[in-house]
């Protein structure tokens, strides 16, 4: 059992270790090279459109999961709204052109299944990240340390400050002194910075890995077909299994299309769209940036809005 | 105790190391077949380098620090890695694997084969000859097995009566006929992780034999299209050959997507 376990823990592991290590490269470039006024110039002001901007950004940057909650923390860290960036968490793994093809040529006599995949991804991103921009302030949101104060004429329009949100230990200079380093100076702080968040996200990506083995390892997939019959949502299923298995959004659809024969494209839906955008080992990354009630209520937010797109898509595809 | 503040002072240093040698060892030993499809290895490659990047940032990190004001802390986020570095030096064990995805799949004779059933997403490349099935004779192989198999659930009369030969490993299911068993082998799209069985029916009811469950054989036989309860007739090969032949090192089917 131990070498099976091994085997899934090396599997995932170096399906995701890439793009965790660019990832925390790419938000450290971000934090010492970019400034504070730089990403408030490029995020569009409004509201709606800022946050319908980020719920197409995969489209431009087609990274998966591992890679894009370092990138998204760095993003929050120079005064990102945070909508937006949740919008991007959400967004970036379903909605990109890598996903899509994949789901493309997974269901070839079905295309409108990718399509779907895509559209459900933009909506279910966007109101999300209108219901956290409408309703949460974003100290119920952030994981916050209460070491050092700063913001951004972003985030002034929010009725909080968002406080310093670096990585415990970080020895980076964040903040007061950036602007007169020297270029020897910002790529040493870059690396140092990089170094620190690799342990810091890597604890929880390991953590996600392990527990995802775990689940792989010891219950096996005929169990879980066994209770499918007799759940009464089969979307709601599906939006569960994604969460457990935990597999790439970016091959996730070959999986879906061998389920096809037991669940309708409602359910598949659920289990592409859901498990892109939540599963365990996502769970355990986003502790790095969120905390602990926005997590769950946002696992929550995923399933539900998730199934009522499905069941909406699923009737579409009736009529048509 | 001196010792034991040096290795804390140099903590991720050791433990990027402890990686980067892993990822070499996975890398250089052709460990990643066992993993991943042949497709991502580019990522781990390209994770050498990262990592790599980081294990020198680390020792810079390090020699900045001062022995003296190195105090230990947060021992867990240091233990999850060593955890992890364990893990992954214990190596495949692929028979264990395909047992343990074996054992977990429902495969029934209508829908063993769904994974394939729509497929069209695979196309012959250069080495065109191996995908040629206009003969009587159709040796499937590792690299033409996604090609072919995929046809062969895609458009089943278009082999019907021809002889096939193909590897794989005995998988029975309650489901089947005492006679019947799957050849099967392990298809991976990415990795591990998303691993599931494909693979034909056999009927081994001429053959005065007893199979063992997850051994490796060569079969050869006939291909027939027999109502095995599902919506259309199922394809079965019926046994008329066999060898048993030594579990593959490299066992699993990945597609390769041109």
């Amino acid at each position: 059992m131990l070498s099976v376990y091994s085997t899934y823990v090396t599997a995932i592991f170096l399906e995701g270790i890439f793009f965790l290590t660019i990832g925390v490269i790419i938000s450290s470039v971000i934090d010492v090279f970019i400034s504070d006024e730089t990403i408030s110039k490029i995020v569009p002001s409004g509201r709606i459109t800022g946050i319908a901007v980020s719920s197409l950004t995969g489209l431009l940057f087609p990274v998966c999961e591992c890679g894009i909650v370092p990138v998204v923390a760095g993003l929050i860290r120079k005064g990102l709204p945070v909508s937006h960036a949740v919008t991007m968490l959400l967004s970036i793994p379903v909605v990109n052109l890598v996903t899509f093809t994949s789901t493309y040529y997974a269901f070839p006599g079905s295309p409108g299944i990718a399509f779907l995949r895509m559209a459900g991804g933009i909506t279910v991103s966007f109101c999300l990240g209108l219901t956290v921009s409408l309703f949460l302030e974003d100290d119920s949101v952030l994981k916050i340390k209460h070491e050092e104060k700063r913001y951004t004429p972003l985030m002034q329009n929010n009725s909080v400050l968002l406080n310093h949100l670096c990585v415990p230990g970080c020895s980076c200079h964040h903040g007061e002194t950036r602007s007169k380093m020297t270029p020897a100076e910002k790529i040493r702080g870059m690396f140092n910075h990089s170094v620190t968040e690799f342990f810091e996200t890597g604890k929880y990506f390991i953590i996600g890995v392990l527990v995802t083995s775990a689940f792989q390892t010891f219950i096996p997939k005929n169990a879980l077909d066994d209770v499918s019959g007799t759940f009464p949502l089969p979307e709601l299923f599906m939006t569960g299994y994604a969460y457990i298995l935990s597999i790439c959004s970016q091959t996730d659809a070959f999986v879906a299309r061998s389920m096809s024969s037991y669940f309708g494209p409602g359910a598949l839906l659920c289990f592409m769209i859901s498990g892109a955008m939540i599963d365990v080992k996502t769970t355990m990354m986003l502790r790095v940036i969120f905390r602990k009630r926005f997590i769950l209520f946002l696992a929550a937010a995923i399933i539900i809005s998730t199934v009522c797109f499905s069941l909406l898509a699923e009737a579409v595809l009736k009529i048509l | 105790m001196k010792l034991l503040r040096y290795i804390y002072m140099f903590r991720e240093f050791i433990l990027l190391s402890f990686l980067f040698i892993t990822l070499e060892r996975l890398v250089n030993g052709r460990q990643l077949y066992s993993f991943l499809n042949p497709g991502y290895h580019i990522f781990v490659n390209l994770a050498m380098v990262t990592v790599f990047l980081l294990t020198a940032s680390a020792l810079f990190i390090a020699a900045g620090r001062d022995i003296k004001t190195e105090v230990s802390r947060d021992y867990f986020k240091y233990l999850v890695f060593l955890v992890l570095i364990g893990l992954l030096n214990i190596g495949p064990d692929s028979e264990a694997f395909n047992s343990h995805v074996a054992a977990g799949s429902n495969i029934t004779p209508d829908a063993s084969m769904n994974s394939f059933s729509s497929g069209s997403d695979i196309k012959p490349g250069p080495d065109a000859d191996i995908y040629n099935t206009s003969g009587d004779f159709i040796e499937i192989t590792k690299e033409n097995y996604y090609f072919i198999v995929n046809d062969i659930y895609s458009a089943p009369e278009k082999y019907e009566g021809k002889r096939i030969s193909v590897d794989g490993f005995v998988y029975k299911s309650k489901k089947l006929r005492n006679c019947d068993f799957i050849i099967a082998r392990l298809i991976i799209y990415c990795c591990a992780a998303d691993a599931g069985i494909g693979g034909f029916i056999t009927d081994a009811s001429g053959i005065n034999e007893v199979f063992r469950k997850d051994e490796w054989l060569r079969v050869d036989g006939v291909l027939r299209l027999e109502e095995r309860g599902g919506e259309k007739p199922a394809p079965v090969l019926k046994l008329e050959s066999f060898k048993r032949i030594p579990a593959d090192k490299e066992p699993y089917i990945y597609p390769v997507y041109n």
